[in-house]
């Protein structure tokens, strides 16, 4: 069968501070990493990830 | 057709993607974000039409989800699957008293003719949910799982009923070739302003690849004039909730987040070789 998934669809790629060091191969593979705290445990860690996700998706239209 | 103003368009599974959604709800005006949710986990069971993800969705969004569990309404009770079990009924899934009530209406509503996107709308209305959730489609999709040892097992009972313990070889969408977006998804697509695009933390092989293969989805957000940024389900080697790590190392590719974004990106396609999603 056919795999050739979603290419150019993703344009930013959220990884979490413990992935932090493969940021830099998300981005060779063309997509802008945004390093952030991603595990949500409570309601204002659910909140601060859709403020940081909204402001990088954002910057990422602003370019 | 009248413009809409922008939104932000959430697609979600279960679990991780009901918490990122909580926290776009909490952020956003509720006019302003329609969460377009996976619908492939969905099936029959003791005749009662059951969606996983969209009640995950609903439960988090209205605060009853069920902290505790992880799935289901909080101060969930089980005197019916008590009562099942005495008579010697099926009982692998696990359907509490409250989390009953809201099978069993679904399918009465869908009995009467309604669709499921109309019957999602009057259940989230009911409970309080202000954001638009929407099913990815109210054709019949099924996600089959199948297994290194040649079964094929219906998504909920490879989940459930064996708990993720049968090692896999490739995913498909039963289904999937003919399924339509459901009307208010597919209106989105062709006539809404979107003005983000979010793909939540949920399983990218039996969560997001459904709503992306569906009518060719993933082209019409491409295409869309604005970015989509994707939260990756994976961290430090683990899944945020469910199989998503354990499926990523038997169909032969690294459980990492990098690993979701070369997948994503569509590089290394050697590692994907038992994905076998018809396109």
């Amino acid at each position: 069968m056919q795999a050739d998934t979603y290419p150019g669809l993703v344009d930013g790629f959220v990884l979490d501070e413990a992935d932090a060091v493969s940021a830099e191969a998300v981005s060779a593979l063309g997509l802008t990493p945004l390093v952030t705290q991603t595990v949500m445990r409570n309601l204002n860690d659910k909140q601060a990830l859709a403020e940081a996700v909204l402001r990088f998706s954002d910057e990422l239209s602003s370019r | 057709m009248v413009p809409t103003s922008p939104k932000i368009l959430a697609l979600s599974g279960g679990v991780g993607g009901a918490k990122l959604a909580l926290g776009l709800a909490q952020v956003v005006p509720s006019d302003a974000l329609t969460v377009v949710v996976n619908t492939g986990d969905d099936f029959e069971h003791l005749g009662l039409k059951v969606c996983p993800d969209l009640d995950t969705l609903m439960y988090t969004l209205s605060g009853l989800a069920n902290q505790t569990l992880g799935w289901g309404q909080q101060d969930e009770t089980w005197q019916f699957l008590d009562a099942l079990k005495r008579l010697g009924g099926d009982t692998w899934f696990g359907l509490g008293d409250r989390d009953l009530a809201t099978h069993v209406h679904r399918t009465a509503l869908l009995a009467q003719g309604d669709s499921l996107s109309a019957v999602t709308a009057r259940l989230m209305r009911s409970l309080g949910v202000l954001t638009q959730v929407v099913p990815m489609t109210d054709d019949s999709v099924a996600t089959l799982i199948h297994c290194q040892n040649g079964e094929t097992l219906s998504f909920q009972h490879y989940f459930v009923r064996d708990r993720c313990e049968p090692l896999i070889k490739g995913i498909s969408f039963q289904g999937i070739e003919t399924a339509r977006r459901a009307p208010e998804f597919e209106q989105l697509i062709a006539y809404g302003d979107l003005s983000q695009i979010i793909i939540c933390p949920s399983n990218p092989f039996v969560s997001v690849a459904p709503i992306l293969d569906l009518a060719e989805t993933w082209k019409a957000l491409k295409a869309a004039d604005c970015p989509v940024v994707l939260v990756s389900p994976i961290v430090a080697g683990m899944a945020l909730k469910g199989p998503a790590a354990k499926m990523m190392t038997e169909l032969k590719m690294p459980s990492t987040a990098l690993a979701v974004a070369q997948f994503y990106a569509g590089r290394h396609l050697s590692w994907i070789s038992g994905w076998v999603c018809p396109r």
